[in-house]
Protein backbone atom coordinates (compact mmCIF):
# COMPACT_ATOMS: atom_id res chain seq x y z
CA UNK A 1 0.00 0.00 0.00
CA UNK A 2 1.22 3.45 -0.78
CA UNK A 3 0.02 6.78 0.47
CA UNK A 4 -1.52 9.16 -2.03
CA UNK A 5 -2.47 12.80 -2.31
CA UNK A 6 -5.23 13.61 -4.76
CA UNK A 7 -4.95 16.99 -6.42
CA UNK A 8 -8.06 18.37 -8.10
CA UNK A 9 -8.82 21.70 -9.68
CA UNK A 10 -12.17 22.96 -8.44
CA UNK A 11 -14.13 24.68 -11.24
CA UNK A 12 -15.70 27.90 -9.99
CA UNK A 13 -16.83 30.62 -12.40
CA UNK A 14 -17.01 33.19 -9.62
CA UNK A 15 -13.25 32.98 -9.09
CA UNK A 16 -11.87 35.31 -11.72
CA UNK A 17 -8.21 34.64 -12.39
CA UNK A 18 -7.92 32.45 -9.31
CA UNK A 19 -7.13 28.76 -9.57
CA UNK A 20 -8.67 26.79 -6.69
CA UNK A 21 -7.03 23.45 -5.99
CA UNK A 22 -8.29 20.91 -3.44
CA UNK A 23 -6.04 18.30 -1.80
CA UNK A 24 -7.11 15.00 -0.30
CA UNK A 25 -5.00 12.36 1.39
CA UNK A 26 -1.70 12.19 3.25
CA UNK A 27 1.39 14.01 2.02
CA UNK A 28 4.75 12.58 3.04
CA UNK A 29 8.25 11.64 1.92
CA UNK A 30 6.99 8.69 -0.15
CA UNK A 31 4.69 10.74 -2.41
CA UNK A 32 6.06 14.31 -2.24
CA UNK A 33 7.75 14.18 -5.66
CA UNK A 34 4.62 12.85 -7.35
CA UNK A 35 2.58 15.48 -5.51
CA UNK A 36 4.91 18.24 -6.70
CA UNK A 37 4.37 17.22 -10.34
CA UNK A 38 0.58 16.88 -9.90
CA UNK A 39 0.34 20.25 -8.18
CA UNK A 40 2.47 21.98 -10.83
CA UNK A 41 0.24 20.49 -13.50
CA UNK A 42 -2.89 21.66 -11.68
CA UNK A 43 -1.46 25.14 -11.24
CA UNK A 44 -0.73 25.27 -14.99
CA UNK A 45 1.72 27.30 -17.01
CA UNK A 46 -0.25 30.56 -17.07
CA UNK A 47 0.20 33.14 -14.33
CA UNK A 48 -2.69 32.83 -11.92
CA UNK A 49 -3.34 33.40 -8.26
CA UNK A 50 -3.63 30.09 -6.43
CA UNK A 51 -5.80 29.04 -3.50
CA UNK A 52 -5.15 25.57 -2.10
CA UNK A 53 -7.92 24.01 -0.04
CA UNK A 54 -6.25 21.82 2.61
CA UNK A 55 -9.51 20.55 4.16
CA UNK A 56 -8.95 16.97 2.99
CA UNK A 57 -5.22 16.80 3.70
CA UNK A 58 -4.89 14.73 6.86
CA UNK A 59 -1.10 14.67 7.14
CA UNK A 60 1.91 16.63 5.91
CA UNK A 61 5.58 16.21 6.85
CA UNK A 62 8.70 18.31 6.25
CA UNK A 63 9.08 17.01 2.69
CA UNK A 64 5.51 18.18 2.01
CA UNK A 65 6.34 21.60 3.43
CA UNK A 66 9.26 21.78 0.99
CA UNK A 67 6.88 21.16 -1.93
CA UNK A 68 4.60 23.97 -0.73
CA UNK A 69 7.65 26.24 -0.52
CA UNK A 70 8.62 25.31 -4.10
CA UNK A 71 5.10 26.07 -5.36
CA UNK A 72 5.13 29.34 -3.45
CA UNK A 73 8.37 30.34 -5.24
CA UNK A 74 6.89 29.36 -8.61
CA UNK A 75 3.71 31.39 -8.02
CA UNK A 76 5.57 34.42 -6.67
CA UNK A 77 8.06 34.33 -9.56
CA UNK A 78 5.07 34.76 -11.87
CA UNK A 79 4.01 37.81 -9.90
CA UNK A 80 0.99 36.01 -8.44
CA UNK A 81 -0.26 35.24 -4.94
CA UNK A 82 -0.74 31.99 -3.05
CA UNK A 83 -2.97 31.26 -0.09
CA UNK A 84 -3.52 27.98 1.73
CA UNK A 85 -6.92 27.45 3.36
CA UNK A 86 -8.46 25.47 6.21
CA UNK A 87 -5.63 23.26 7.48
CA UNK A 88 -6.55 20.48 9.90
CA UNK A 89 -5.15 20.92 13.44
CA UNK A 90 -2.19 18.65 12.71
CA UNK A 91 -1.18 20.78 9.73
CA UNK A 92 -1.83 24.02 11.60
CA UNK A 93 0.57 22.78 14.23
CA UNK A 94 3.27 22.16 11.63
CA UNK A 95 2.79 25.57 9.99
CA UNK A 96 2.79 27.25 13.39
CA UNK A 97 5.99 25.51 14.52
CA UNK A 98 7.79 26.19 11.29
CA UNK A 99 6.66 29.81 11.33
CA UNK A 100 5.55 29.45 7.72
CA UNK A 101 1.85 30.33 8.17
CA UNK A 102 2.27 33.95 7.04
CA UNK A 103 4.53 32.93 4.14
CA UNK A 104 1.77 30.67 2.85
CA UNK A 105 -0.98 33.24 3.40
CA UNK A 106 -2.67 30.70 5.65
CA UNK A 107 -6.41 31.34 6.18
CA UNK A 108 -9.13 29.46 8.09
CA UNK A 109 -11.52 29.23 5.12
CA UNK A 110 -11.38 29.09 1.33
CA UNK A 111 -13.47 32.30 1.15
CA UNK A 112 -10.93 34.16 3.27
CA UNK A 113 -8.05 32.74 1.22
CA UNK A 114 -9.76 33.93 -1.98
CA UNK A 115 -10.18 37.36 -0.40
CA UNK A 116 -6.50 37.35 0.63
CA UNK A 117 -5.16 36.70 -2.88
CA UNK A 118 -7.66 39.20 -4.35
CA UNK A 119 -6.45 41.89 -2.01
CA UNK A 120 -2.90 40.91 -2.95
CA UNK A 121 -1.75 41.48 0.59
CA UNK A 122 -1.29 38.14 2.32
CA UNK A 123 -1.49 38.71 6.08
CA UNK A 124 -0.54 36.53 9.01
CA UNK B 1 4.31 0.52 37.30
CA UNK B 2 2.35 -0.80 34.38
CA UNK B 3 3.34 -0.86 30.76
CA UNK B 4 3.77 -3.13 27.84
CA UNK B 5 6.82 -5.07 26.89
CA UNK B 6 7.44 -2.93 23.84
CA UNK B 7 6.82 -3.41 20.18
CA UNK B 8 9.23 -3.46 17.28
CA UNK B 9 8.37 -2.75 13.69
CA UNK B 10 10.63 -2.80 10.67
CA UNK B 11 10.78 0.55 8.88
CA UNK B 12 9.67 0.53 5.26
CA UNK B 13 8.15 3.07 2.90
CA UNK B 14 4.57 2.42 3.98
CA UNK B 15 4.57 5.48 6.21
CA UNK B 16 0.80 5.64 6.32
CA UNK B 17 0.54 2.21 7.96
CA UNK B 18 3.34 3.09 10.35
CA UNK B 19 1.59 6.32 11.42
CA UNK B 20 -1.70 4.49 11.88
CA UNK B 21 0.02 1.90 14.10
CA UNK B 22 1.74 4.58 16.14
CA UNK B 23 -1.51 6.51 16.62
CA UNK B 24 -3.30 3.38 17.76
CA UNK B 25 -0.66 2.43 20.34
CA UNK B 26 -0.05 5.96 21.61
CA UNK B 27 -3.81 6.52 21.99
CA UNK B 28 -4.12 3.26 23.89
CA UNK B 29 -1.32 4.46 26.20
CA UNK B 30 -3.37 7.58 26.97
CA UNK B 31 -1.91 10.22 24.67
CA UNK B 32 -4.38 12.68 23.14
CA UNK B 33 -4.82 15.82 21.12
CA UNK B 34 -1.94 18.11 20.20
CA UNK B 35 0.65 16.03 22.02
CA UNK B 36 -0.39 12.96 20.10
CA UNK B 37 -0.04 14.96 16.88
CA UNK B 38 3.37 16.20 18.05
CA UNK B 39 4.60 12.66 18.65
CA UNK B 40 3.20 11.56 15.29
CA UNK B 41 4.95 14.36 13.38
CA UNK B 42 8.24 13.76 15.25
CA UNK B 43 8.27 9.99 14.70
CA UNK B 44 7.42 10.46 11.03
CA UNK B 45 10.41 12.83 10.69
CA UNK B 46 12.71 10.31 12.39
CA UNK B 47 11.54 7.56 10.05
CA UNK B 48 11.96 9.59 6.87
CA UNK B 49 15.51 10.36 8.03
CA UNK B 50 16.13 6.60 8.01
CA UNK B 51 14.68 6.32 4.51
CA UNK B 52 16.60 9.33 3.21
CA UNK B 53 19.94 9.30 4.99
CA UNK B 54 20.02 6.24 7.27
CA UNK B 55 20.55 3.45 4.78
CA UNK B 56 16.83 2.92 4.16
CA UNK B 57 16.45 0.16 6.73
CA UNK B 58 15.78 0.24 10.41
CA UNK B 59 13.49 -0.51 13.28
CA UNK B 60 10.91 1.46 15.20
CA UNK B 61 10.42 0.44 18.82
CA UNK B 62 7.54 1.63 20.95
CA UNK B 63 6.94 1.14 24.63
CA UNK B 64 5.40 2.98 27.53
CA UNK B 65 5.22 3.12 31.28
CA UNK B 66 2.80 5.09 33.46
CA UNK B 67 4.98 8.13 32.97
CA UNK B 68 6.32 8.08 29.41
CA UNK B 69 5.86 6.93 25.88
CA UNK B 70 9.23 6.16 24.33
CA UNK B 71 9.88 5.62 20.64
CA UNK B 72 13.28 4.51 19.36
CA UNK B 73 14.01 4.86 15.67
CA UNK B 74 17.16 2.97 14.72
CA UNK B 75 18.96 2.95 11.38
CA UNK B 76 21.76 0.76 10.06
CA UNK B 77 23.93 3.48 8.53
CA UNK B 78 25.02 5.12 11.78
CA UNK B 79 25.77 8.47 10.17
CA UNK B 80 23.40 10.48 12.36
CA UNK B 81 25.07 12.26 15.27
CA UNK B 82 23.88 14.91 17.74
CA UNK B 83 25.93 17.60 15.98
CA UNK B 84 23.24 17.75 13.26
CA UNK B 85 20.69 19.10 15.74
CA UNK B 86 20.11 22.79 15.10
CA UNK B 87 19.04 24.93 18.04
CA UNK B 88 17.60 27.50 15.62
CA UNK B 89 15.02 26.81 12.96
CA UNK B 90 16.87 26.09 9.69
CA UNK B 91 16.07 28.83 7.17
CA UNK B 92 15.65 26.72 4.07
CA UNK B 93 13.42 23.98 5.53
CA UNK B 94 15.68 21.34 4.04
CA UNK B 95 18.78 20.23 5.94
CA UNK B 96 18.31 19.60 9.63
CA UNK B 97 14.69 20.63 9.53
CA UNK B 98 13.32 17.27 10.66
CA UNK B 99 15.79 17.09 13.55
CA UNK B 100 14.89 20.61 14.61
CA UNK B 101 11.19 19.66 14.56
CA UNK B 102 11.78 16.52 16.67
CA UNK B 103 13.66 18.61 19.19
CA UNK B 104 10.79 21.10 19.38
CA UNK B 105 7.99 18.54 19.50
CA UNK B 106 9.17 15.99 22.05
CA UNK B 107 9.85 16.23 25.78
CA UNK B 108 13.10 14.35 25.30
CA UNK B 109 15.07 13.91 22.12
CA UNK B 110 18.43 12.18 21.96
CA UNK B 111 20.68 10.75 19.26
CA UNK B 112 23.06 7.93 20.13
CA UNK B 113 25.48 5.84 18.16
CA UNK B 114 25.09 2.13 18.82
CA UNK B 115 27.03 -0.91 17.63
CA UNK B 116 24.51 -1.41 14.84
CA UNK B 117 23.81 2.15 13.74
CA UNK B 118 22.24 5.38 15.00
CA UNK B 119 19.37 5.60 17.42
CA UNK B 120 16.93 8.48 17.76
CA UNK B 121 14.99 8.36 21.01
CA UNK B 122 11.78 10.36 21.29
CA UNK B 123 10.02 10.52 24.62
CA UNK B 124 6.73 12.12 25.65
CA UNK B 125 5.45 12.46 29.18
CA UNK B 126 2.00 10.99 29.74
CA UNK B 127 1.33 13.44 32.56
CA UNK B 128 1.05 17.21 32.24
CA UNK B 129 3.40 18.61 29.61
CA UNK B 130 6.78 19.55 31.15
CA UNK B 131 7.71 23.21 30.90
CA UNK B 132 9.93 23.73 27.89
Amino acid sequence: MTTAVHVSVVPDDTLERICLVALNGELDHTNAERFRRDLQEAVGSQPSDIVIDLTGLTFCDSTGVQVFLAIRRLVHDRGCALSLANPQPRLSRLFHLTGLGPAFGLRPTVAEAVEAVRSGRPRA
Amino acid sequence: MTGDGGRHWPIDDDLSALRERLLRHASAAGMRGTRLDDLLIAVNEAVINVLEHGGGEGTLSFWHSDAFITVDVCDTAGRLTPRYISPERPEDAVRGFGLWLMNRLCDEFTIDRTASGSRVRLRMSLGPAPAR
